[in-house]
């Protein structure tokens, strides 16, 4: 799970151009939109294209990937539980 | 009555020296097909957070804006109108590039929405929190001029009474290339961002200069007679712009940031810049004030 965790982290800062930042800035357990990283619904989208091109997960809708989304954590656990890829 | 309208402040990033107008003692001489901007470090001005979903020329839009708003004692202007070539080029080939390689189905929603020409001066508006008056001009070689005569016909009539006046092109390596096989003589293509402050009404001691007039002209075997009915004490034409800062979108709106610092140090008392290497041209006409 550390390893797919070191590898969303990686995923993200790339896929949301996070240039100056390293997978030590994320906190795995700590929340990715509002307080926490501090991401908004454009980078939900972004995430959603990441988990569909990387591992072959599409999400029906925005909403889905709340629970998903809610730390790097809970979206290791989801991929590794449904990726097809 | 139509007001007198002002530049209250400019500032530029190109490929002379940034922020400052310290390089108009010894200007950098411009080498080779193509040059790039000499930026500013970014991480000075951005979070890795805000800096997330800027383009470079975002950035550059953003510092030139800020610089300039703080020049101004201006926080929120009534307008923010914007000229620009190609728009964000950089974020539309990175829109159209995986669209081509993979097909229309999983394209990057960031990359989308900022491929547009407008995406510079609402980016601007919305980090600024400004929701007044807002207009982008693409207009290729004379975007800036219908920027500034926007602005001034709206600071003349009293419809605003400060604007935010940019433009902002960039070069890609693909634009580059295209460029250099299409006109592989003349100056070095380039880019570069400027924006300045315009107001209106009484005469404020703190500005660079008046803008005593704008025009475009579309048949630019014109110029010349257009040219002969202005007393200017320097006229600044192309050659020299283009020597100073390379071909691209801005040039001309960087030639009105150098002319205004050169009537506000004492230099000119009036300057004439001439735009006329397109099929339209421009002419911006200065005084002191």
């Amino acid at each position: 799970m550390e390893e797919l965790i070191l590898e969303l982290k990686n995923r993200i800062l790339e896929a949301l151009k996070l240039e100056d930042m390293t997978p030590e800035d994320i906190d795995s357990d700590a929340p990715l939109f509002k307080d926490g990283l501090g991401l908004d619904s454009i980078d939900a989208l972004e995430l959603m294209l990441l988990l569909e091109k990387n591992y072959g997960i599409k999400l029906k809708s925005p909403a889905e990937g709340k629970e998903i989304f809610k730390s790097v954590r809970t979206m290791a656990e989801y991929v590794a539980a449904n990726r097809v890829k | 009555m139509n007001r007198k309208v002002y530049i209250r402040a400019s500032s530029q990033i190109s490929v002379q020296e940034p922020l400052c107008e310290e390089w108009m003692e010894h200007p950098k001489q411009l080498s080779g097909p193509s040059v790039r901007c000499i930026d500013p470090d970014y991480k000075q001005f951005f979070s890795p957070m805000q800096a997330r979903r800027m383009g470079l020329m975002f950035k550059r839009a953003m510092v030139t804006s800020r610089k300039v708003l703080e020049t101004s004692g201006i926080s929120c202007p009534d307008a923010i109108i914007t000229g620009t070539a190609l728009g964000c080029i950089g974020n539309t080939e990175s829109f159209l590039d995986p669209m081509c390689r993979e097909g229309e189905s999983g394209l990057s929603p960031t990359a989308f929405m900022q491929s547009t020409h407008n995406t510079i001066g609402s980016m601007v508006a919305i980090a600024l929190g400004c929701h007044g008056y807002n207009c982008t001009y693409s207009q290729d070689g004379v975007s800036f001029e219908s920027a500034l005569l926007d602005a001034v016909m709206q600071l003349e009539s009293g419809e605003a009474g400060n604007s935010l006046v940019g433009a902002h092109d960039e070069i890609t390596d693909n634009v580059a290339r295209l460029r250099e096989a299409i006109e592989p003589e003349g100056y070095p293509f380039s880019e570069g961002s400027v924006a300045m402050m315009l107001v209106s009404g009484g005469r404020p001691d703190d500005a660079l200069c008046e803008v005593a007039d704008v025009r475009i002209l579309s048949r630019p075997e014109s110029v010349e007679e257009a040219v002969a009915g202005y007393r200017a004490d320097y006229v600044m034409r192309n050659d020299v712009t283009f020597s100073l800062f390379g071909r691209c979108g801005p040039a001309s709106g960087l030639a009105v940031h150098a002319a205004a610092n050169m009537i506000a140090a004492g230099r000119y008392s009036s300057v004439l810049v001439v735009n006329d290497s397109g099929s339209n041209a421009g002419l911006v006409f200065l005084k002191k004030v």
